[in-house]
């Protein structure tokens, strides 16, 4: 039995009463802007916190063996981002779009447009993960032993495989994407 | 406050002597939805637009068409 069918959810439904539609729909812009403010921020926080910790590790001789996260607790919450992340994601492409805009369901990949998002989106973590290092080391070692060169060659790397992932990512997300219309359509009967 | 106010659906609904309250009951919104309707801060959807016209006894163009722009009101 479906959950929205049982005898408890339609008495709760009868009390209630019905929803307003404008406010389902300003609930849901409120939920999108608050989900881009925690998932981003708890997402800068733990970058920041693996950034520190590499750094500190690098200025204390490299001797000890490295943690990637300071405790487990930094990497159940990395973990339970990727998760809701997930989930959105899975939502989006069973519904068959990936954007809301005219890319969001063609029939070809649009490669121009989702690599110029990639690519803004390596651009922007390659500067943010090599200003993040630089000022992690400022807070354990003076300017003149910041490792300038090596924070910025960092950044770019990352900003380079973040490109490729997130590139990969559409990509894979297209083409469940893509499936999922395909069903819908069928299901449609229309054409 | 963006769009056109509705002015039509505000003299359907005061000609039925239903107050923003009374109309927002019976299609199941908030009195604050339907003050935007007729603001024009708000789109509703064809579901409610046809809630409303049926709680009024009147047709979808007489709310919602423009003729000035030959097109569906510009909210």
């Amino acid at each position: 039995m479906k959950f929205e069918n049982a005898k408890i959810v339609q008495k709760w439904r009868e009390y209630v009463g019905p929803k307003d539609e404008r406010l389902v729909a300003e609930e849901g812009k409120m939920y999108k802007t608050g989900y881009i403010l925690l998932s981003f921020g708890i997402l800068a926080i733990l970058i920041y916190g693996i950034m520190a910790q590499q750094v500190a590790w690098v200025h204390a001789g490299a001797n000890e063996p490295f943690n990637l996260f300071a405790s487990p607790i930094d990497m159940a919450m990395l973990l339970w981002v990727a998760v809701v992340s997930l989930v959105c994601v899975g939502h989006q492409t069973r519904k068959g779009y990936v954007d809301t805009n005219r890319f969001g369901q063609t029939d070809a990949f649009p490669l121009g447009y989702f690599a110029l998002i990639a690519a803004m989106t390596g651009g922007a973590s390659a500067i943010i993960v090599a200003a993040m290092r630089c000022v992690a080391e400022l807070q354990i070692v003076p300017a003149q032993e910041v490792f300038w060169g090596a924070d910025l060659a960092v950044g770019i790397v990352f900003g380079v495989l973040i490109f490729a992932a997130t590139l990969l990512a559409f990509y894979a997300s297209f083409k469940s994407a893509k499936a999922s219309r395909v069903k819908i359509e069928e299901s449609l009967g229309d054409e | 406050m963006p769009g056109k106010k509705n002015l039509r659906m505000k003299a359907a609904r005061a000609a039925r002597g239903l107050s923003q309250t009374d109309l927002a009951e019976a299609v199941g919104v908030t009195r604050q939805t339907i003050g935007l309707i007729e603001a024009g801060g708000y789109n509703p959807t064809l579901n409610l637009c046809v809630a409303i016209c049926k709680k009024l006894d009147v047709t979808l163009n007489d709310l919602f068409w423009d003729d000035e722009t030959s097109g569906p009101f510009p909210f």
